[in-house]
This record gives C-alpha cells, structure tokens and sequence, in this order.
C-alpha cells in the first residue's frame, strides 16, 4: 500500500483527504488499512463492537468511483471512520452495549450516519459503548458487552465512559475520528482519557434519530478526532436540523477555519483546578501563562449550586422512561455491572414533583452560568481531575456528588458546547485535558477559541510517539 | 429530616419498589438500593433547599404548543 499503517494512525483529516485526491492512495486502501489498525490496536482494548468490513468496502467503492468521475463530496469523502454502538447503522447490529440487546438491528440508519454516508465518508466499525451508556450508574469499567475500556496509552487504565471505544479507537490512530454521544462527560472525558480531541455540541444542534435516547433533555451527538480542525469538519457534516427530531432548534453549523476573532477572555474555575492531582494543577500554570499570551485570563468559580444532584435527578427520571421496557422485562439484570441492577430500579423512587422541581432548578442555574458569560466568553476547567484510572478500580461515577467536574455538569445541563484538549502528560504517561465551554448555541465561536488555544499546545502527543 | 426518619422514608420506598417488582429485586440489591435511595434523598433535599418562587416556572412545553418548539 502506499500509506503505511503508521502513517494512517498519525494522519488528520485534510492530510488524508490530500493523499486521496492525489491518487497517492484510494478509499478502498484507506478501509483496508483502517479494518487492519482496528484489528490490531483497537480490538485488543475491547473497542471494537463489530468491524464493517463488507459495508466499508461498498461505501468506499462508490467514494472511489466519485471521486475519478469528478465529484466530490468534500472533505469527509473517502474516509473512514466509526459510530458508537448506540448508533443506528443499516446491516449491522446496534447494541447499546448490552448483552440482553446483543442481537438488536435498526432497518435504517441514524441520521448522523445517513449525513456521513452523503459526504462520502466509509463506516469502518460501531465502537464499544458503556451498556446503556451508563445510564444505570456503574462503577466498574467492565460495564459494556465488550468487557472493559482499555485505554491505547495503557492498557491497564481506563478510557474513560461512555463512548469508550470512540475514544480508544481514534486514541490508538485506528480511525481518524468518531462519533460519540454525551448526556453528562460521554464524550469528553473518554477523550481527555484517550489523548485526542472531543467536541460536545450545543444541545439539539445534531439530531438524534436513530440513536439510543438515555435523557432526552440531556443527550446530544458529537464527535472526537484528532484535531479541533477534523471535530469542527465532522460537527459541519452531522449538524442541522431535522423535521422529525424535535429536540433540533433550526440551528447549524459552518467551520470556517482559523476564524477571526478579537481577544479572548478566558474563565478559568479556579476550584476546579485547585481541586486537581498535582500534575493537572502544574499543567494549568503553564496553560494560564500560554493562554495570557493570546487573550485575558479571568480566575472566577461557579454558583455554589447542586448542579450534579440536578443533573443527576434528570438523567434517572428520564432513563427510567427511556428504558421502561428494560426494567419492567427485568431484562436489565442481564446487564455486566451488577450495580445498575438495583440502579435502574431505585430510579422510579423520584417523584414527578422533585422532577419537575429539577428541571425549575436547572432553569435558574442555568440562568446563572449565563451571567458569568458577562465577563467572559468561555469557560475553562480540567476535563477530569485525575488521569485515567486503573482498570479495576471503582470508576466514582455513581451517585449525584461523584462526578469528576462541577462545570461538566452545569454544561450539560445548559446544553452548552465543550471542547476537551489534550494539554500534556502526566509522570505516568497518561493523558491530560482541558475543557472549553462557550454559550449555548455558540458553536462556531468555540471551535474558533479552541483552534487558538490548540495552536498553543500542538503538536499533541500521540501513542504512537512512545516507540 | 432526622436521620432515623430518612431511614424510614427510604425504608418505604423500597418497599414500594419491592411490591412493584418483586421477584426482579433480590436480597444482594438491598445494599446497592439502599445507597441509590439514600443518594437520591440527598440529592433532593439539595433541590427542595434551593430557592424557587411560583413565578420560577419550568421551560414551556413545545406539546401544548401544537408541537411547535
């Protein structure tokens, strides 16, 4: 082959997207070194749900076909990548990471792959997702139908949940992005684990038809790639609104690269940083002094609000509607993680009352974080306080004060676009991150900021670069 | 609440669940149930605490809108 596995694991978006153009390689071999890397890197981390070969193969046939008739469907065209296994795709099973749905299929695609497939892009694999996208609260990373998410940068550590194998698979370069899916942290943190880049959409910005519903005021879709660059040309592909997703505001998305943009004024949460191991704190000194370069640095904290007990309350409520049918079945007890048993169950002990009272809740916090926006334009935290964690130890995710970062929860709440950023290693080796959010509906303003602030911190490291 | 109450309101409301779901919940979920029931009574102590009018009311509902959001 003319590209070289090596080569196709380090490889972003625009450089592989030059290579086809320039005949240097085809889609056909790009699929083929793709299925041979999730093989190789991917699998053995438990990442890989189902390989696609066979479909890869037709749809990179046809991107081939195009691309010598002279039609081009742009800068996704030709190129692999993989869907979370929450995610609708035509032939192939869709799982959502639970043994008692090990043999579900979808007639039709989801939306998002539907978009993908016009712009030409090759679906290579579903990757492994937590079983019900952790929807039943889970503390043991073995969580998933795959067993558990091993993280490329070691293997003996997590990938963080719940798009564990989207981030795993583009962390170990096996594709050159995915989908993921986050209702509170699923797509950043596995990618601050997984040393690549995660981009959190504004909440409805990306339909959802087709795919798993875990909260339906929470989820959103979006994906994690190897820069803020390739998220942004993906997020443009699958955004937009759809007539049958109600949850879609009308709103859309257009990268336009290397934005401009006047000086920036970062927020950054002072307890969440003071909070942090020692080498996520020594890593923010060097960032503030980086990012003082490029914009104004403003130290600010939160509302002392219960925005993870908000949270929290949402997501049960409306996972227990979600997966009515699960838990009256009983089907959930064949779930891996023996703790969301009883979790799914404890879920209908929330009243209608102290539900609707989180949602009034939600909407003055949400008022609140609003206000700090006043004073800055994004808000800066550690995407996790702590690297990746040891394969076997307790995740922490259960229960409503255990999450990793009070501004993951208030964003999420508020819908508000996030970005993680790799920014170092910590003395072990593992992956560090940050976390950029901006105000809802601000899309384009924070792929904007975070391309400045990534043009600071690049070249990320890369697994491939231990040897 | 006192502790003894919140124990007792927990107490109930497993009970609740183990009338609706009977055999589905079996003595080695008591100690997980117990947690959960326990961290969502926490949970909504923190939300009942928090400050809210009658005018704070929730986001309006695009259903009685004829759908349209």
């Amino acid at each position: 082959m003319s590209m070289s596995q090596r080569e196709f694991r380090r490889a972003g978006i625009a450089e592989l997207a030059a290579q086809l153009r320039s005949g240097a390689v085809s889609s056909r071999e790009l699929a083929e070194i793709a299925d041979a890397a999730l093989r190789e890197h991917a699998a053995p981390l438990n990442a890989v749900a189902v390989l696609s070969s066979k479909r890869a193969a037709a749809e990179a046939a046809a991107a081939d076909a195009e691309l010598h008739a002279g039609i081009d469907r742009g800068a996704l065209h030709g190129l692999p990548y993989g869907a979370k296994d929450l995610i609708a795709a035509r032939g192939l099973p869709t799982t959502w990471g639970a043994a008692p749905l090990k043999d579900q299929q979808f007639a039709d695609d989801a939306e998002v792959v539907r978009r993908l497939q016009l712009a030409g892009a090759v679906l290579t694999a579903k990757l492994a997702t937590v079983e019900l996208a952790g929807g039943g609260g889970y503390r043991q990373p073995h969580a998933s139908l795959q067993g558990p998410g091993r993280n490329p940068w070691n293997a003996e550590r997590w990938t963080g949940g719940s798009s564990s194998g989207s981030g795993a698979a583009v962390g170990a370069g096996a594709v050159p992005f995915a989908l993921g899916s986050e209702t509170w942290g699923s797509i950043v943190l596995p990618a601050a684990y997984c040393g690549i880049v995660g981009l959190r959409p504004s909440y409805g910005l990306v339909p959802r038809l087709g795919a798993m519903a875990l909260s339906w005021s929470m989820d959103k879709i979006g994906p994690l790639a190897r820069s803020v660059a390739d998220a942004a040309r993906v997020l443009e592909v699958i955004a937009g609104p759809h007539r049958d997703d109600p949850s879609t505001n009308g709103s859309t998305f257009r990268y336009q690269p290397q934005a401009s943009l006047r000086r920036p004024r970062f927020g950054l949460v002072s307890a969440e940083i003071a909070d942090a191991a020692p080498d996520i704190g020594a890593a923010f000194e060097r960032l503030r002094s980086q990012l003082a370069t490029i914009g104004d640095v403003v130290e600010l904290d939160l509302a002392d609000e219960p925005h993870a007990d908000v949270a929290w309350l949402i997501v049960a409520a409306e996972a227990a509607s979600a997966y009515e049918d699960l838990i009256e079945s009983g089907a959930v007890r064949q779930l891996a993680a023996a703790e969301t048993h009883a979790g799914f169950y404890s879920y209908e002990s929330i009243s209608a009352k102290d539900y609707i009272r989180a949602q009034r809740v939600r909407r003055k916090m949400v008022a609140n974080v609003n206000a700090l926006f006043n004073d800055v334009d994004v808000l800066i935290a550690p995407t996790s306080g702590r690297s990746a964690s040891p394969i076997h130890r307790d995740t922490g995710f259960l229960g409503p004060r255990a999450r990793p970062s009070d501004l993951g929860a208030l964003a999420n709440l508020a819908g508000m676009p996030g970005f993680s950023l790799p920014i170092g290693l910590d003395r072990e080796g593992l992956p560090l991150a940050m976390h950029v959010v901006a105000p809802f509906q601000q899309d384009a303003y924070l792929v904007a900021v975070a391309e400045r602030i990534e043009a600071l911190l690049q070249p990320y490291a890369h697994v491939t670069d231990r040897g | 609440v006192s502790g003894s109450d919140q124990e007792h309101r927990i107490g109930l409301e497993y009970a609740l669940l183990k009338d609706r779901y009977g055999d589905l919940l079996s003595a080695a979920d008591d100690e997980e149930m117990t947690r959960r029931l326990s961290g969502f009574a926490a949970a909504v102590r923190a939300i009942r605490a928090y400050p809210l009018t009658n005018g704070d009311t929730p986001q309006a509902a695009p259903e009685a809108n004829g759908g349209r959001s």
